[in-house]
């Protein structure tokens, strides 16, 4: 028999480095050696006596905690979160499932938008946050953000997230600034038969999955899935009902196939629709002299955030040895969106390949290079406009990174760099340097120095739009002044220079340990400066907010996580997470004050989990989580010195019963923020209602052959 | 903290509280991983599909000997398993060696993973004596060591050095070789 073997210690860690090699995740050997989502059934160690060699050689080991002790060297704040942990912590959405990871923010909007961020800067459309979904960059250039309402997987068949806090576009280039966030899915082997799973809540009115796994031919397996969510109105702050009710539907494929020893196709695609109701912020312009509208200048109107998606990846993967594996990725990815503010048609074209081989017996090189053509069509809204409603926009890169083995098994270190051009900025470079040192199996402590760059976004270099109508203040005459803000062809990459620090440490079987501390120094944050605009007087005086990089600052705090398998039955997951601001940006020509950019992330938040295997078929399962006192931006651009909100702290709990009668059933309740109603997160743009998180039960059944 | 109500700290006292109380189960060892017992069911297989020379026994019943180097990551259950076994009409037993310890009538040494940094004195140790050195670690057959376990894609896969079995008088039958992938040392031995 003959099978390729790759160098176990390599096998992981070019992932970890400076994260895992994103866009290849789904064949990067350590990360994607997925842990079985239902384990093996236990079988003593004379059932293996009487297995034949091939046999033994097919069994899958991975597990947990095989996967852990390996992460335990990766020199990069890496957190896995794996399908069993969110099947566990009864989470529907990605943004939810986030919240397992130490130093993210996921604030929830309304029912159908969230916030995430790494580090903090948070928003709901994020912008220094990378996020992959099988390789697929799902990161949208028109806001640097992720639109995580329509980003979604039947979670069942997700293998794992892995979110790495700290730069790394040393491989995976721009925008993976604060964080890279990186969804895999399981290959089709691994989801075979059929698996149905239906429910309802209180919140989520349905909730419906199917998908059926199939072997196509020996080496060949594909899969089929759909999925469908409808979420109820959300609550207003102060009472009353949000209009904010969604549904989304889902469908897509996967095949996977093994044609030889050294050959891995993987073809992949997904459908997504979804509509959710908003209110659209309205704004009537003032003019001379005449009463203002019945509602004000500043009215909303009911809308409908109208999205559909569709994708087509393939990936091909080829070992020429042991040592050499190279591997090409292309695909295509085509959305419309209309926002109801605006409307966007988007054709994204990309192509990656990436080459992975050992130079003597200390160095591992990859090195790589992409291309991506987006094309983003616009009609111009009615708030909001572009200087350009067409675009072809093309991104070049190429990396290289050394893994250099000093002291084998004790310090590596790596280096490299990645250089990209893109068309509103010219040429990039984001070096890195990590080093690791394991002075015993059980612990790594580890440093790292990178260079990252969020790159304008098309809203950042080419929209303006109107917020709202203010009456300016004292000692200003009392005129009516039309808020907006505007992009500008200016506006450069912002820069970050991150420091890092992390210790890893195994006390025992039962416990293990992680800290990590960072310094990110930033240069050319965005700021917006305010002008005057006098061209509408009498009817109305204009300010104008510009972008431009005139803020800077620092942040740094740390991560601290713990996990303590109390029993075998038994383990308990605990984070938490502090983070700093000292951030500083131009002077307010209005107010004569400096204004800072908003971290608009708490000081401190903390998890807790437990779960807890009662018997063979119930599970039991409890999670804490406190998140500190947000200070943001949220809304205030539509004011005129009004800056900033304050949303404050929160301590809530989620719980989940589940029962498994057989091992295809499972039956499951589970209650969420069930401590009562608090408030997560206001978006510094569009903010038409407000919104609150209240307690919510769902019950669900799933059933597998 | 706001919102730390007295009720919900009843009900978290209730959700965690409830489980401190509740007695400590047995803890979870390596025994239990499945890729240690794959790698037992492996030693047991090499047994069977080596060939030591006679003068490696003391007489035609003594049992084959499987020396555990090392930090033991088997646990009690390679014992149990290997007892109820035999090949050729011999038994098999385990030893526990500490580090350092001379490996005197071991037909299997396996080298713990915690051992990786006194491969090359170990294998002094062991000089051209009939043991069958299997191990765990990167590199281990490039070094010099007969056997060794990988994980490769999720899967434990052998390395088989089948000159350095040679040369200490084993025979590693092809059937054995065929289910590995063969290195050879760095340097000749």
């Amino acid at each position: 028999m003959k099978y390729s073997v790759r160098p176990q210690i390599h096998g992981l860690t070019p992932h970890v480095w400076f994260g895992s090699l994103a866009s290849f995740a789904a064949c990067t050997p350590l990360l994607a050696a997925a842990p079985p989502s239902v384990p093996a059934p236990a079988r003593g160690a004379s059932d293996f006596m009487n297995l034949s060699l091939e046999e033994l050689g097919s069994v899958k080991v991975t597990s947990v905690s095989k996967k852990a002790e390996r992460l335990d060297h990766a020199p990069a704040a890496i957190t896995v979160i794996t399908s069993e942990e969110m099947r566990r912590a009864g989470v529907l959405t990605l943004p939810d499932a986030l919240r397992l990871a130490p130093g993210v923010q996921v604030g929830r909007v309304d029912a159908s938008q969230s916030a995430v961020s790494i580090r903090g800067f948070n928003d709901t459309y994020s912008q220094k946050l990378l996020v992959l979904m099988d390789g697929r960059s799902i990161y949208s250039q028109l806001f640097s953000g992720v639109f995580w309402q329509s980003q979604d997987y039947l979670l069942a068949d997700l293998d794992r997230i892995e979110v790495v806090r700290g730069p790394g576009g040393t491989l995976w280039g721009a925008n993976a600034v604060n964080g890279v966030i990186n969804i895999v899915s399981k290959p089709a082997s691994e989801t075979q038969g059929l698996l149905l799973t239906a429910g309802g809540g209180t919140d989520q009115s349905v909730l419906g999955g199917v998908r059926y796994g199939v072997q196509l031919a020996e080496h060949t397996f594909f899969r089929l899935y759909g999925k469908y969510d409808s979420w109820e109105n959300s609550d207003l702050v102060g009472g009353g009902e949000a209009f904010d009710a969604r549904w989304k539907a889902q469908s897509g494929f996967r095949l996977d196939s093994d044609p030889s020893e050294t050959d891995h196709f993987t073809l992949q695609g997904d459908l997504v629709g979804l509509q959710a109701d908003q209110l659209a912020p309205q704004i009537t312009l003032p003019v001379f002299l005449r009463p203002p509208p019945p509602g004000g200048y500043n009215s909303v109107r009911q809308a409908r955030w109208d999205q559909t998606e569709g994708n087509l990846l393939g990936r091909w993967t080829h070992q020429f040895s042991e040592e050499s594996e190279f591997t090409l990725q292309a695909y295509y990815h085509r959305s419309r969106v209309d926002m109801s503010l605006l409307d966007e048609t988007r054709d994204t074209y990309d192509v990656d390949l990436r080459h992975r081989f050992q130079l003597g017996a200390r160095n591992e090189i990859v090195w790589g290079g992409g291309y991506r053509l987006t094309t983003p069509q616009m009609t111009q809204g009615r708030e909001f406009t572009l200087s350009r409603l067409s675009r072809a926009d093309e991104i070049f890169n190429a990396f290289v990174q050394d893994e250099l083995t000093v002291v084998p098994e004790r310090l590596r270190m790596a280096l490299g760099s990645k250089i990209e051009h893109n068309d509103y900025t010219g040429f990039e470079v984001e070096p890195g340097a990590r080093l690791a040192w394991t002075p015993t199996e059980r612990q790594t402590l580890w440093g790292s120095v990178a260079r990252a760059v969020r790159t304008p976004s098309q809203f950042e270099h080419d929209a303006s739009g109107r917020l709202g109508v203010a009456l300016a203040p004292p000692p200003l005459p009392p005129v009516q002044v039309v808020v907006s803000a505007a992009g500008s062809t200016a506006f450069d990459s912002e820069v970050l220079l991150a420091y890092e620090l992390g210790y890893r440490v195994k006390l025992s079987e039962l416990i293990a340990l992680e800290a990590t501390g960072f310094l990110n120094d930033y240069d050319r944050l965005r700021s917006f400066t305010p002008s005057a605009d006098l061209t509408s007087l009498p009817n109305y005086a204009g300010m104008i907010n510009r972008a431009g990089n005139g803020a800077g600052g620092r942040t740094y705090g740390g991560e601290f996580s713990v996990t303590f398998q109390a029993a075998d039955w038994w383990r308990l997951q605990g984070h938490c997470s502090v983070l700093k601001a000292d951030l500083n940006g131009p002077v307010n020509p209005l107010t004569n004050l400096p204004e800072a950019p908003f971290i608009s992330a708490p000081e401190f938040q903390a998890s807790l989990r437990s779960s807890m295997d009662l018997g063979r078929q119930v599970q039991f399962d409890c999670w804490l989580r406190h998140a500190g006192k947000l200070s943001i931006a949220g809304g205030s651009f539509s004011g005129l010195v009004d800056r900033g909100a304050i949303i404050p702290s929160y301590v809530t709990f989620d719980v989940r019963l589940a029962w498994r009668p057989t091992p295809n059933l499972e039956i499951s309740l589970v209650g969420q923020n069930l401590a009562g109603s608090h408030r997560e997160f206001i978006p510094t743009f569009v903010t038409a209602s407000i919104t609150e998180v209240r307690p919510s039960v769902y019950g669900r059944v799933t059933l597998s052959f | 903290m706001p919102r730390w109500g007295p009720g919900l700290r009843l009900v978290l006292l209730c959700l965690f509280g409830v489980a401190l109380a509740r007695p400590t189960g047995q803890a979870a060892d390596t025994s239990d991983s499945v890729e240690y017992k794959v790698k037992a069911g492996y030693l047991f297989n090499f047994v069977k599909f080596v060939e030591w020379p006679a003068t490696a026994f003391t007489n035609a019943t003594a049992p084959y000997v499987i020396g555990i180097l090392g930090a033991d990551p088997f646990g009690p259950m390679l014992e149990e398993a290997l007892s109820q076994q035999s090949v050729n009409g011999r038994s098999l037993t385990v030893r526990h060696l500490n580090a350092g310890a001379a490996p005197d009538g071991c037909h299997v040494l396996f080298i713990s993973r915690s051992e990786r940094d006194r491969i090359t004195e170990i294998f002094s140790t062991v000089g051209s004596r009939p043991i069958l050195t299997v191990g765990e670690t990167e590199r281990f057959g490039q070094a010099g060591g007969m056997l060794n376990f990988t994980v490769v894609k999720g899967q434990v896969k052998l390395e088989a050095n089948p000159a350095a079995a040679s040369a200490s008088g084993l025979r590693i039958s092809s059937k054995l070789l065929a289910a590995s992938r063969t290195v050879g040392s760095d340097s000749p031995r």
